[in-house]
């Protein structure tokens, strides 16, 4: 009987227990072939009829750097005391990438949060991962200016717009049709211009037999939707920013001279007489774009805004986005000054910084896209869309806006009243517009084209062109030192906060241009008027030494 | 194989049905393990629904809370209530309205979008805007399925307490959504009529689902939200349309907290505080995925377990099963049945077992009855004078149970007088009778007398006082006189019987008790030539016989010694011979020449067998006994004598030498053909010599010096050095080929032979 050689029943012994040992590690994750996105946690101003989640150009951003965006969004009402709020809670995103002309950090908040080391400097970042934007800080006086803040340090990105027709942003424009039904010529005095009103208030130019026209309106907003300051003009120089002007280099409030309580008493009487749309004081652009586009009649008479797009539908097929033309600076008692804000639509301050929060490799995306979007196409997407959607390559034979300027771009524009496409970021996109890329987009002849509104724009700017006042506070030039910025900025906000409010309830009567005039001075020196004055005084004095 | 069946068959069921046992328990703590899984599950998706629940409550009663809020804002209050000074609106007090309820509403995203409608100025004011003309602020936003009018009349126009409208499609500034709103009429109290304002919040509904996202997100699944009618609230996973499918179906019963229904497990929550229904479900497939991970894992190494078990259990059968085969084996060779393996093993080992116990005992008993006449046979051996060596008799007393007390006695014959030349049956009855009594009356007064019957008349008697009682010789004579005196009194007087006894000289050794006998007979012998009756011993008579002493059946004995090769007891019948000549009688010349003639022609006698004619020996041999001159001493003629037996007996011893070398010759032969046979065992070789076992073992013992176990060992081993000298085979190997069955008793065994492991004896150098 032969046995079984003993080393059988073990080397099966063996084999059979490494099987069960590989089954039961059979559940190990699976690795994962590439590396996951990056996330970076941005806020950002989001329009109501935006989705920045599922935007088109934020695909673009998030395929090409690999990374994720999470979104902190919030609309477009209260967005500066949101974005303050933001910041305090100590939770904040890694960047900001704001809409400049809904709300932006200020050049104090700029050095305040630098000088704490919650902005974090870019110039580092711009050197190592930026050409284009290292490109443009070098060829841009300007640009550079703007952006450095006296320490030296890049603390954020300004949304440079060198648009010639942002430079005038008060712009005034008026239904030339229902002027050419009532036979009436383009105002050019501000009795003239009330007569206007009073006429489209009257005389019913829609022809419908109501009295439903809203002769002038306006809104609440920042690009050149606030009335006072057009209509002011007519009487003192408003800025609408800074309440200064500079008289032999020495700065001086205009909102308490005398000229400032007649601009008031007249904008007054218009609203007495009821051709003040109570809205242009406490409508969205949205509400005041509702009322240019009202549904069976046309009821607006005249609007103040930086583009007639604001109020009026532009686009292809619009109705009635011919009908306005811009009316010159209106000549009043004292003077027929056009606003001035220099430095294109530089709002001082920055529309991007980067935060103490993002990780190094998220710093490095995102400094890696802003240079993306100092780049022509870069921008383009930015701001318009997508290739063969929102912009086209030119076709040959159309003529760039700039004279002499090669055409690159070509709008594609959206269909009348149709919702946005969400493909491009739009306002929030806007980092490096120079003249040299605006000027390159294909502009038709055609003024009331579509694809001629820049054109239009620009032919209406040259109305207000150089009709600034010799006096003005060149602010955008101008640093505050950061011992007083934050000083400086309460003082602003309180000053201009005053000065606004009380303008609304001296035109509405709330309270009486005579009786309340002296409370109102006196409640400005309360608040600082004084301190402020010495500031920018000094910050003037100090810009004049700089530039020296 | 097939011999194997039964007892493997056993006992791999037992190892099986032991394998049975914890594949029972491992899968009972299985389906616990998967119902836990299940049950966790449930649980996890039941929390995670009232998490939301909460959450959305909270939110809620957050929304509600502001609009208590607004109700109490003074400056609000002033505002609805006042009564519009013509056209113009109160500018200033809806704007500052506006910037104050700015503030509201930044921490909570359910009040991302509301407004606060004023009657009397007909004013939508949200935060951020006022809108003087409502119809522009329900263009941006409005209810897809409400008409201006409608939703004039229905929000604006009538008194909500804390009014939900359910989700609805809604159109965001051309975006599409849907929404649930929330009204409330300002003041708090208003009830019929107008009020002064209402405060409107639209929640979208992304909002809400997002807080059923953990439904979508984790599970796969779908949540949903409807209030006490059925109306959708929010939903998450599935479209509307579904939902409200779902809320309607009867099939789903709405109190049971998690039921399943169609692929998915549907949990319900009722809310307490508003009768809202909370649904969501997880498709099983979610659920079961953690149970489907045990599962796998378990059946995976379960089963694995189980096939090594069962190998194990195969292997482990086969060699506990082994060794039974072999002893059955072994008993079916003994005793040469050959019965197919049909009937059960252990029976049959139980049954040989119990035959071989059976015939054991009956062999036992058969000995006991026999040892009586193996006493008797013994004894007669013994007055014979068989024995050579006092070893040899005690070897045989202890063999017949004789237990002689002691080595120095008497022996001695009793006669019953009286019946001499007569034979009948009665008489041989009446003879028989009388031995038994006498034997009984003497064994009644001592102990320590063997007895055995000598013809029909006659008793031997051998008195051996035992060796503790230190008794002198003459004593024991005297007391054993006594006792016979006694015998022969009460033999007379109770059965007339009428004994005779002869008693021969003391013997001091066993091997004497046969020249004691022989006295005893001398004695008897003349005390019937000489009418002597009573007690008679040797010493007494007195044989002045002229003729010498060589009765007949001593020199038959003497032949017979010679014959058998053995020298020292021939010498010593001789000498015995020679003494009863010498001493015991006067020997004329004449009557010395005829004894001696006797011997010499007993010797010639001798050498006339076949055995010494072929010697080369035998003409010297008989010039020898020729030789023998009569007229010499009788001490000289003893030892030519003894001479002449010395060549006899040799002669004799040498053939028998021969023959025994033969045989271990054989065996050695044997053992050197078979040793790799390891079943070569002393049987196997008793078998091929044709003789017993004991006898092959100790005639090569006493030959050869060597135990045979140990010199089949050492042809195993000696073989076994050469193989690993001299090939590479493997130490296994080469145990298996030298007849070892198992390697380790090999190894065991080279070393002790050898004293080196058999690996180190195969490195180390040879010569």
């Amino acid at each position: 009987m032969k046995r079984l050689p003993s080393a059988w029943p073990i080397s099966v012994a063996a084999f059979l227990l490494w099987s069960l040992l590989l089954s039961a590690c059979t559940f190990s994750g699976a690795v994962p072939s590439r590396p996951s996105p990056l996330e970076i946690r941005v806020f950002a101003q989001q329009d109501a009829a935006q989705d920045l989640r599922t935007n088109g150009f934020t695909r673009l951003l998030e395929d090409r750097f690999n990374v994720r965006f999470v979104w902190q969004t919030v609309p477009y009402e209260g967005a500066k005391e949101k974005r303050q709020i933001s910041l305090a809670g100590g939770q904040y995103a890694d960047a900001y990438i704001l809409t400049s002309y809904i709300d932006q950090f200020s050049q104090a908040d700029l050095l305040r949060y630098g000088k704490q080391g919650v902005f974090y400097p870019l110039n580092d970042l711009i050197a190592n991962y930026a050409p284009h934007i290292r490109a443009a800080m070098a060829d841009n006086a300007e640009l550079r200016e703007l952006s450095t803040a006296p320490d030296g340090h890049i603390y954020g990105l300004v949304g440079y717009n060198d648009c010639f027709h942002c430079t005038y942003p008060y712009k005034m424009w008026i239904n030339a049709k229902w002027l050419d039904k009532l036979g009436l010529a383009m105002p050019e005095t501000t009795e003239a211009f009330k007569e206007a009103l009073r006429a489209f208030k009257t005389r019913d130019p829609n022809g419908n037999g109501i009295p439903d026209e809203v002769p002038l309106s306006g809104s609440t907003e920042d690009f050149g939707v606030r009335i006072v300051p057009f209509l002011m003009n007519g009487f003192v120089y408003d800025d609408d920013r800074t309440y200064l002007r500079l008289a032999g280099g020495r700065a001086s409030l205009v909102a308490d001279l005398p000229a400032w309580k007649e601009g008031l008493a007249y904008i007054k009487s218009l609203y007495d007489e009821g051709l003040l749309d109570p809205g242009a004081f406490t409508q969205t652009a949205d509400a005041l774009k509702k009322i240019g586009e009202n549904e069976d009649t046309q009821i607006l008479g005249a609007a103040a805004a930086m583009h007639p797009d604001i109020f009026v539908g532009t686009g292809t097929d619009n109705r009635r986005g011919s009908d306005y033309r811009p009316v010159p600076p209106l000549r009043g008692p004292h003077a027929d000054y056009a606003v001035y804000q220099g430095g294109g639509d530089f709002a001082p301050g920055a529309k991007f910084v980067i935060t103490d929060k993002a990780s190094e490799a998220a710093r490095i995306a995102l400094i890696r896209m802003a240079d993306y979007m100092y780049t022509p196409e870069g921008q383009a997407n930015a701001e318009i869309g997508r290739e063969g959607v929102d912009w086209r390559k030119p076709l040959p034979g159309e003529r760039a806006l700039g004279p002499g300027a090669d055409p690159v771009f070509a709008r594609i524009p959206a269909r009348d009243g149709e919702p946005p496409d969400n493909e491009g970021w739009g306002g929030m996109g806007h980092f490096f517009m120079p003249k040299s890329y605006r000027d390159s987009w294909v502009q038709s002849d055609d003024l009331y084209a579509p694809d001629g509104y820049e054109r239009r724009l620009y032919e209406a700017t040259r109305l207000y062109e150089g009709r600034e006042s010799p006096e003005l506070y060149p602010v955008w030039s101008v640093w505050i030192d950061s011992a007083v910025a934050d000083e400086a900025s309460v003082l602003q906000t309180n000053i201009k906060n005053d000065i606004d409010q009380y303008a609304l309830q001296f035109i509405t009567g709330d309270k009486d241009l005579d009786k309340d005039w002296n409370d109102y001075v006196a409640g400005l020196r309360r608040i600082g008027v004084d301190r402020y004055l010495q500031i920018m005084q000094t910050a003037y004095d100090d810009r004049q030494v700089r530039l020296r | 194989m097939s011999r194997h069946s039964s007892v493997f068959r056993r006992f791999m069921i037992s190892y099986i049905v032991i394998l049975i046992i914890p594949s029972i328990a491992g899968y009972m703590s299985y389906r616990t393990s998967i119902s836990v899984t299940r049950s966790v599950s449930i649980e996890n998706g039941v929390t995670l629904l009232q998490k939301s629940k909460e959450i959305l409550e909270r939110r809620m009663a957050e929304v509600e809370g502001f609009t208590r809020q607004l109700a109490i804002n003074p400056d609000l209050n002033v505002l609805m209530n006042e009564k519009p000074a013509g056209e113009q609106a109160n500018v200033y007090g809806i704007w500052k309205m506006m910037r104050d309820v700015l503030s509201f509403g930044q921490t909570n995203d359910f009040l991302q979008h509301f407004f606060i409608y004023l009657g009397n100025y007909n004013v939508v004011l949200t935060p951020g805007s006022a809108y003087f003309r409502p119809e522009h602020y329900y263009e941006s936003f409005k209810y897809a399925d409400l008409s201006l009018a409608e939703w004039k009349q229905k929000v604006l126009g009538q008194t909500h307490r804390s009014e939900i409208m359910p989700l609805r499609p809604f159109v965001s500034k051309g975006a599409q959504t849907s929404v649930v709103t929330y009204m409330q009429s300002l003041p708090l109290d208003s009830f019929n009529g107008l009020s002064p304002a209402v405060a409107v919040v639209v929640i979208d509904e992304e909002t809400i689902a997002s807080l059923l996202s953990g439904f979508t997100d984790r599970y796969g699944g779908w949540a949903y939200v409807s209030d006490a009618q059925g109306r959708l609230i929010g939903v998450r996973g599935m479209d509307e349309a579904e939902a409200a499918r779902m809320n309607g179906d009867g099939k789903l019963d709405p109190s049971l907290v998690s039921q399943y229904y169609g692929d998915d497990l549907v949990i319900t929550i009722r809310s307490a505080a508003n009768d809202w229904v909370y649904r969501a479900g997880i498709p099983r497939q979610t659920l079961l995925e953690n149970a489907n991970k045990i599962k796998f894992i378990t059946w995976t190494v379960t089963g694995i377990a189980l096939l090594l078990g069962l190998l194990i259990g195969i292997l482990l059968s086969y060699r506990n099963s082994a060794p039974i085969h072999r002893l059955i084996g072994i008993m079916k060779e003994q005793f040469g049945q050959d019965d197919g393996a049909s009937r059960n093993a252990y029976d049959f080992l139980h049954g040989n077992i119990a035959e071989v116990i059976t015939s054991n005992k009956r062999l036992e008993s058969e000995l006991r009855r026999q040892r009586p006449l193996l006493r008797d046979a013994f004894l007669k051996r013994l007055i014979a004078g068989e024995f050579q060596t006092r070893d040899e008799i005690w070897a045989a007393a202890a063999q017949a149970d004789a237990g002689l007390a002691g080595a120095s006695g008497y022996a001695g014959i009793l006669q019953i007088n009286g019946y001499a030349g007569m034979d009948s049956v009665d008489i041989l009855n009446e003879l028989s009778a009388s031995r038994l009594l006498l034997k009984q009356a003497l064994l009644e007064r001592t102990g320590d007398v063997h007895t055995t019957d000598l013809g029909s008349d006659k008793i031997v008697l051998l008195f051996v006082p035992r060796s503790e009682t230190a008794e002198s010789v003459e004593a024991s004579r005297a007391s054993i006189a006594g006792q016979l005196a006694e015998l022969a009194h009460t033999a007379f007087e109770a059965y007339r019987i009428s004994v005779t006894v002869a008693m021969g000289d003391a013997f001091d050794s066993e091997t004497e008790v046969s020249a004691s006998y022989e006295q005893a007979k001398m004695t008897l012998e003349y005390a019937q030539t000489a009418s002597r009756s009573g007690i008679l011993w040797y010493g007494e008579i007195r044989m002045s016989s002229a003729t010498y002493y060589y009765p007949l059946d001593t020199e038959l004995r003497l032949i017979g010694t010679i014959r058998a090769g053995e020298v020292e007891e021939a010498e010593r019948i001789v000498q015995a011979i020679m003494v009863q000549n010498a001493e015991r009688r006067d020997l004329s010349p004449e009557m010395r020449h005829q004894l001696v003639g006797e011997l010499k022609g007993t010797l010639l006698k001798l050498l006339d067998q076949k055995a010494f004619q072929e010697s080369e020996l035998f003409e010297a041999v008989k010039d020898r006994i020729i030789g023998i001159q009569a007229a010499e001493k009788l001490e000289t003629i003893r030892t030519e004598v003894n001479d002449v037996i010395a060549s006899l007996c040799a002669q004799i011893n040498s053939r028998k030498n021969d023959a025994h070398t033969r045989i271990v010759e054989e065996i050695k032969r044997f053992v050197g053909e078979r040793y790799a046979d390891p079943d070569l065992t002393l049987y196997r070789v008793a078998e091929h010599v044709e003789r017993p076992e004991k006898y092959i073992s100790q005639l090569f013992k006493e030959t050869t010096g060597t135990n045979l176990s140990d010199h089949l060992e050492q042809v195993r081993i000696h073989r076994a050095s050469q193989l690993l000298r001299q090939s590479d085979r493997t130490v296994d190997d080469i145990a298996a080929n030298v007849g070892y069955n198992s390697s380790h008793s090999f190894r065991r065994a080279f070393k002790r032979v050898t004293g080196v492991s058999p690996s180190n004896y195969r490195q180390s150098p040879h010569d």
